[in-house]
């Protein structure tokens, strides 16, 4: 079987590998692992500017099946049921396989899925703000990732290409949620004006670890 | 974990094994008073709590000041410009650290004033400049290889070397060892990081590191060149350790030491933020505390070391010396593994590995052969001790012309590591501890000179790591070498089909190895895509490099593009053909569906989930605009 969806772990710094090794007993070829940072709304923290988590990602190409597999084992194994151990969720996805030729069928974009990840691309170091922004429109927390654009001449001395860097926000929110999250972003970090950033939506197909906090908005933490 | 829960937790895990050893030999072979053991246990404990405060001020503050500072020097449009603000960086950073000031005034006490305190510290600063300077230019320049330029200055400084004394030597060893202070090492290598990922490139991740070792060869430079000049070769002092003093009294000297030091580099960022950057408050608000937290930290962990670490050091150093004389290379060795490990720009070096390989290179694996080397620095120093006829120069020599030969043969990232750890190594836990424990040890051999045998454990314990960290480095090199080779060919560019019908927009991501994301964007380029973001990973797949049982996970980088899902398909078909992705784990391209709900164009309203896209509209990602 072909892999038809993508999986992705968000787990504490250093747990990536052992999640790796463990899903390629299991049977997938091989993934890939980039670090992140989570965030953290506790005001106490955050006036002592020790409010950053250090997280990694873990992205695997995954089966029907092993998705399966992969959830049933995150619960029972990792326990990512509990708070505070880590999230993951699957996103379709179709690959263009080593042998040649694109495998999978288009994803159905009419169908609709439960939950959904927005993903903020915008300048370095903005990535909190806008954290802060999605907390504030409902969103539980989110992932930074540190990426940079393609580089760009530029006529300084030494003829570099520099490479502008970038902060990727990645936020799981259910689909009701989503669309107030997004205007939020859209508005308070101008994303109207070009080179603000880009805002876009990934269908979610399942999630394991998302902590839905009782009576506060607040606490949700990944 | 908030992060100063994750430091402390660091912190434990390396101060443990130290407290053990040193109470295990405190009472069993020592037999040290019960007021010194109360005192190390105090000690100790500050060092737990000022070391975690001082790592959180470092990514706090040093990190982002590096980086800022690092982008002004490479953006800067004028040679002369970049040449005076890289030197005085290197200079001011220098000019204010504590330990280099205390070995001036030994030099200056043991020359008989002919040679100033003052006047030394400021020409190894300059010495410092220089070599930053240099540093610099030949990153951003990116003509010279790291091992070239190394390797040109060890032999500047062995062609010194014949003509200055044997003392004169390992006082300029010291003091480089004395210059890469607790608070100098992580900017500098803050610096460098932010340097190479400015430049970016293939060469982006070794560039990251080797600036340490750069700025350590300037003090060696700027001391003997001084001893040529002047004439000055018999030098007859000797590191004095300090008088105990009540901890109380330690703090407020120890704080004003640290904001001496803090104080130069903090004033350089705020005028040029006041000028340039014009960093946001909310930034500004992370930078001020981090720097509080620095001099916080940084007082209470040399408090912690002066008080707690110095005479239990010295202590066990001749208790030993004295009963037990054959152990000592034995005891030494077991310092040497584990107190390394709590030097505070060794825990920076690891997390700058950590952050710039993406977690490719183990930080364990480097963690232990420092640890050896430094183990085997502090054992040979101690059979220097015991047996007067080896000479420091049999060690030093040998040792540093073995590692520039390898760097030639060792992974360019090792290389890197391999000189930062030799600064990294020789901070303020050996310049304290390990020095008292062999001064200690010195005294208590009838042998040995006292006076000579002081200087030069610090040289060895900057030489040591180099050598350790490059044999690693080549055996490395070796083994990627005879994994099968991996051709990414280029063939022939395939007609971009038509595009299809209308439709949203899709996510192109493709996980390809490190170095392939150039060709990748000029053909997604060609192919109609707008501009791109790249995420720097690490994967496994196909044949991973397993390594003394420590995995090795190839460096991949992740590209994502935003683009209309008409031509999506036709992108990342004409990606899949033109990139050479066969074999196992070369690389993979793949699509996601990105709901149109996500990219809006200005006057739209945003499109319902699951509906097409209107036409026209920008679908360039975000790294498209500079």
């Amino acid at each position: 079987m072909i892999p038809d969806a993508l999986f992705f772990a968000v787990v504490d710094r250093g747990k990536a590998g052992d999640l790796l090794h463990w899903a390629q007993d299991k049977g997938v070829s091989g993934g890939t692992i980039f670090q992140g940072e989570g965030t953290n709304p506790s005001p106490i923290l955050n006036f002592f500017g020790i409010s950053e988590i250090h997280k990694e990602v873990l992205m695997l190409g995954v089966t029907k099946e092993l998705s399966h597999q992969l959830f049933t084992a995150m619960k029972d194994e990792f326990k990512m049921d509990k708070r505070y151990k880590g999230i993951a969720f699957v996103v379709p996805f179709r690959q263009w396989l080593p042998e040649g030729g694109q495998q999978g069928e288009p994803y159905d974009r009419t169908k609709p899925s439960p939950f959904v990840c927005l993903m903020v691309i915008m300048d370095k170091g903005k990535g909190e703000i806008c954290m802060e922004i999605a907390r504030k429109a409902g969103a539980g927390g989110g992932t930074i990732v540190h990426a940079h654009g393609a580089g760009v001449p530029q006529d300084f001395y030494f003829p570099l290409l520099i490479e502008p860097q970038k902060d990727l926000l990645m936020i799981i929110a259910s689909r009701l949620q989503a669309p107030a999250i997004q205007e939020a972003i859209y508005q308070g970090m101008s994303l109207d004006q070009q080179g603000n950033g880009i805002i876009l939506t990934l269908p979610v197909l399942r999630t394991i670890g998302l902590y839905q906090p009782r009576n506060t908005r607040k606490g949700g933490r990944r | 974990m908030n992060l100063l829960r994750e430091k402390l937790n660091e912190v434990i895990r390396s101060l443990l094994p130290v407290v053990v050893l040193v109470l295990l030999l405190a009472f069993t072979l020592v037999g040290a008073q019960m007021a010194l053991i109360i005192r190390f246990l105090v000690g100790s404990a500050l060092l737990l709590v000022g070391l975690s405060i001082f790592l959180v001020g470092i990514d706090l503050a040093m990190n982002p000041i590096g980086d800022h500072m690092a982008t002004e020097v490479a953006t800067s449009k004028s040679g002369i410009k970049l040449a005076i603000l890289s030197f005085l960086m290197g200079f001011l950073v220098t000019v204010a650290e504590p330990d280099l000031l205390i070995l001036g005034e030994q030099v200056e006490a043991a020359s008989g004033g002919a040679i100033g305190a003052q006047l030394m510290v400021y020409l190894v600063s300059v010495g410092v400049g220089i070599l930053i300077m240099l540093g610099t230019f030949r990153l951003l320049g990116g003509k010279m290889k790291y091992a070239t330029f190394m390797c040109l200055a060890y032999m500047g400084i062995f062609a010194l070397s014949i003509f200055v004394s044997e003392e004169f030597l390992a006082i300029s060893f010291d003091s480089s060892g004395a210059t890469t202070g607790a608070l100098t090492t992580p900017f500098i290598l803050a610096l460098s990081a932010g340097l190479s990922r400015i430049k970016g490139g293939k060469t982006s991740e070794e560039d990251s590191f080797g600036m340490v070792g750069v700025m350590s060869a300037g003090p060696m430079y700027a001391l003997m060149l001084m001893s040529i000049i002047t004439g000055q070769k018999n030098i007859e002092g000797a590191p004095v350790a300090k008088p105990p003093l009540g901890i109380l009294q330690m703090l407020p000297d120890e704080f004003f030491k640290s904001i001496f030091a803090l104080l130069p580099l903090a004033a350089l960022f705020f005028i040029l933020n006041f000028i340039r950057f014009k960093i946001s408050r909310r930034e500004m608000g992370r930078v001020v505390k981090g720097l509080i937290y620095t001099l916080l930290g940084l007082t209470l962990f040399l408090t912690g070391v002066y008080a707690g670490f110095m005479d239990m050091g010295h202590l066990i150093g001749s208790r030993i010396a004295e009963n037990y004389h054959w152990l000592l290379p034995v005891v030494g060795f077991l310092l040497g593994t584990i107190v390394v490990l709590m030097e505070p720009a060794v825990i920076v070096l690891g997390h700058q590995i950590e952050n710039v390989t993406g977690g490719r290179i183990p930080l364990k694996m480097i963690r232990i052969t420092l640890s050896i080397g430094v183990a085997l620095a502090i054992a040979g120093s101690m059979i220097r001790i015991m047996i007067p006829a080896v000479k420091l120069w049999y060690f030093l020599l040998p040792g540093f012309l073995i590692a520039v030969f390898l760097s030639f043969r060792s992974d360019p990232v090792f290389v890197g590591i391999a000189y930062d750890a030799g600064g990294v190594a020789s901070g303020p836990m050996t310049a304290t501890f390990v020095l008292a424990f062999a001064q200690g040890a010195a005294a208590m051999t009838p042998t040995a000179n006292v006076l000579v045998d002081g200087f030069g454990v610090i040289a060895m314990v900057a030489m040591a790591p180099v050598l350790s960290i490059m044999l690693l480095g080549a055996v490395f090199q070796h083994k990627v070498s005879r994994l099968p080779k991996e051709e990414h060919a280029m063939p022939e560019p395939v007609p971009l089909p038509s595009p299809g019908t209308p439709g949203a927009f899709d996510c192109v991501v493709a996980v390809l190895n490190r170095g392939l994301s150039e060709d990748a964007l000029s053909i997604a380029q060609a192919a109609g895509a707008g501009g791109a973001t790249i995420i720097h990973g690490r994967g496994s797949g196909g044949h991973d490099l397993k390594f003394l049982s420590f995995e090795m996970l190839k460096e991949k980088e992740i590209v994502i593009w935003l683009i209309d899902s008409r031509i999506s398909d036709a992108i990342a078909s004409c990606l899949h053909a033109q990139l050479d992705l066969s074999g196992q784990g070369g690389g993979k391209i793949f699509i996601v569906p990105a709901l149109a709900m996500g990219i809006k164009a200005p006057g739209q309203l945003p499109p319902q989930a699951g509906c097409a896209i209107p036409d026209g509209q920008d679908n360039r990602g975000a790294g498209a605009q500079p």
